[in-house]
């Protein structure tokens, strides 16, 4: 398997230049980062205060 | 028959077997990427398709040194932190004589066999030796 994806994402690639009886592979892809989730928004600080 | 003739191969499904992989950076380098260990007569394993990794155990022979912040991730292909997600290479994870790895574990094999690896990252190692036990049964049921 010259290629394949980790389960992040990740796409890993097998090294032509490790030395000879060394399987490495090299990460050639990075999986994009999750979007941040949205922060809530903030609750106004103006209170109506009872009289 | 011989002592210790009797592998993998002569056991049955339902029967725990074992397979030991090597890494020893003076052999496969410690280069960042995702090296492929071996059996530990230094030839390609890997492990079976359906199997079911029940145990991890790493058994350090030589502690892994680095000159920057080199992080070691242990797995298979596909899944490169199923036993241990990227830690440091000085955490006492791969510092200590032996430990367990259950990140992940147990953890089933998919539909084709699997090389065990050692994702290297940050920064390169310059030296380390550690063997991989793998308890594991074979799945009768894919």
């Amino acid at each position: 398997m010259d290629e394949w994806t980790d389960k992040n994402g990740d796409v890993y690639r097998l090294d032509a230049d490790a030395p000879e009886g060394v399987v490495r592979y090299l990460l050639v892809k990075k999986a994009k980062a999750p979007a941040k989730a949205k922060a809530p928004a903030k609750k106004s600080k103006s209170k109506s205060k009872k009289e | 028959m011989a002592d210790d003739a009797i592998g993998n191969a002569e056991l049955e499904n339902t029967m725990q077997k074992h397979a030991v992989f090597l890494y020893d950076a003076t052999v496969q380098g410690g280069a960042i990427g995702a090296v492929t260990l071996t059996d530990i007569n230094g030839n390609a394993a890997t492990l079976p398709a359906h199997a079911v990794i029940t145990k991890v155990t790493y058994d350090k022979l030589q502690a892994p040194a680095s000159v920057g912040s080199a992080t070691i991730a242990l797995g298979v292909t596909g899944n490169t932190d199923a036993f241990k997600a990227a830690t440091a290479f000085d955490n006492a994870a791969y510092t200590a004589s032996a430990t367990h790895m259950h990140n992940e574990i147990p953890l089933k094999v998919g539909a084709a066999a699997v090389s065990v690896l050692g994702t290297i990252a940050t920064a390169a190692l310059i030296a380390g030796k550690f063997r991989l036990i793998i308890e594991y049964t074979d799945s009768v049921l894919a």
